[in-house]
């Protein structure tokens, strides 16, 4: 479980990291006329399921129960889903040259479309598999 | 019809026109609106320009439509009069490009030329000029003269004067801004533009 925890909080850390040096780089660089829009879009987007998968860790790392046991396919929707959801993210950024409108409107499409369905489904299925923690292990994990 | 105000609206950048420039092979003596109009209309067209007339105080005005230029003054090659102002990078992929774009303003840049021939005192004032009131001028503007303006001598009273308007489209969000002043000279601008030697011609 905790291997698997692991693995998601990299991915989420990964890619967060990387959207976040873009963002700042674009803002020291002048490349938005309203920073402050384009950081408000952001940061409820990533930060508070990095809030809560940090929690977990830390709860996790200081915890002494037993090595639990993770299910395999929760685990895979959960990779899938996040890994969907921030190359949603990613890519309202990295597509901004090819297109004609502006960034704000850009965001704004994105998040009435898909990334706020998602972000739905990637909250749950991170909360389903970091908050909601299964019975401690008494076989062979499915992931461990 | 509107009349095209003077003082004009605040140019990026202007420059006068010489009548050497504009003078036809029967010299200057004989010279009428309708033929300044005529050389002047001649010059726009070899530029690739399309432009409209609107009448002004003590002549006439000649505006070209809103196009799109390289920060030198030149046209772009592509998308020239293309319609939405826009950041975006239109000349072929490079990763120059992309990356210039991903990370900086990477400003779009427009140009309206106004080319005002009177014989009042040509000024221009502090009004900010709007790039959508510019091009709505050329668009609704008259192709030739009326007869009783174009017959009208241009005496040595007559000025002809070109104010460039220069916008840029910074930033992710769109902002058009006004270049004020424009880092190009008036001069400079009609001869990237390729009215200059048209003139000349």
């Amino acid at each position: 479980m905790k291997h698997c925890q692991r693995r998601i909080a990299t991915l989420w850390f990964g890619v967060a990291g990387v959207i976040a040096l873009i963002m700042i780089s674009q803002t020291l660089l002048g490349h938005y006329a309203d920073p402050g829009a384009a950081w408000a879009w952001l940061v409820p987007n990533l930060v508070p399921t990095l809030s809560l998968i940090i929690g977990v860790l830390v709860a996790e790392s200081l915890s002494d129960a037993k090595q639990r046991m993770a299910d395999a396919f929760l685990y895979r929707v959960c990779l899938g889903v996040s890994a969907f959801y921030l190359l949603s993210i990613l890519m309202i950024l990295l597509l901004q040259p090819f297109s004609s409108g502006p960034a704000a409107e850009l965001m704004k499409q994105g998040q009435q479309f898909w990334i706020g369905p998602v972000q739905g489904l990637a909250t749950a299925s991170l909360g389903a598999f970091f908050v909601r923690a299964g019975p401690a292990a008494t076989g062979a994990p499915a992931e461990s | 019809m509107d009349v095209f105000p003077l003082p004009a609206p605040k140019p990026s950048a202007q420059a006068p026109i010489p009548r050497a420039l504009l003078q036809h092979a029967g010299g200057d003596a004989s010279m009428r609106l309708g033929d300044v109009s005529a050389r002047l209309s001649d010059a726009l067209d070899a530029a690739g320009y399309e432009h409209s007339l609107r009448p002004t105080q003590g002549g006439f005005a000649m505006l070209t439509r809103i196009e799109r230029i390289n920060s030198d003054g030149s046209p772009v090659a592509q998308g020239r009069f293309s319609v939405t102002m826009t950041t975006a990078d239109q000349r072929p992929f490079t990763l120059g490009g992309y990356l210039r774009a991903l990370f900086t303003a990477n400003p779009g840049y427009y140009r309206v030329i106004a080319i005002v021939v009177s014989n009042h005192l040509v000024t221009s004032g502090n009004a900010t000029p709007v790039a959508s009131t510019l091009n709505g001028w050329v668009r609704s503007g008259a192709q030739r003269l009326p007869s009783s303006i174009a017959a009208l001598p241009y005496g040595a009273d007559y000025t002809t004067t070109a104010f460039i308007y220069e916008f840029s489209v910074s930033g992710a969000d769109s902002t058009v801004k006004q270049l004020d002043p424009s880092p190009l000279l008036g001069r400079e601008h009609l001869e990237k533009a390729g009215v200059w030697p048209a003139l000349k011609r």
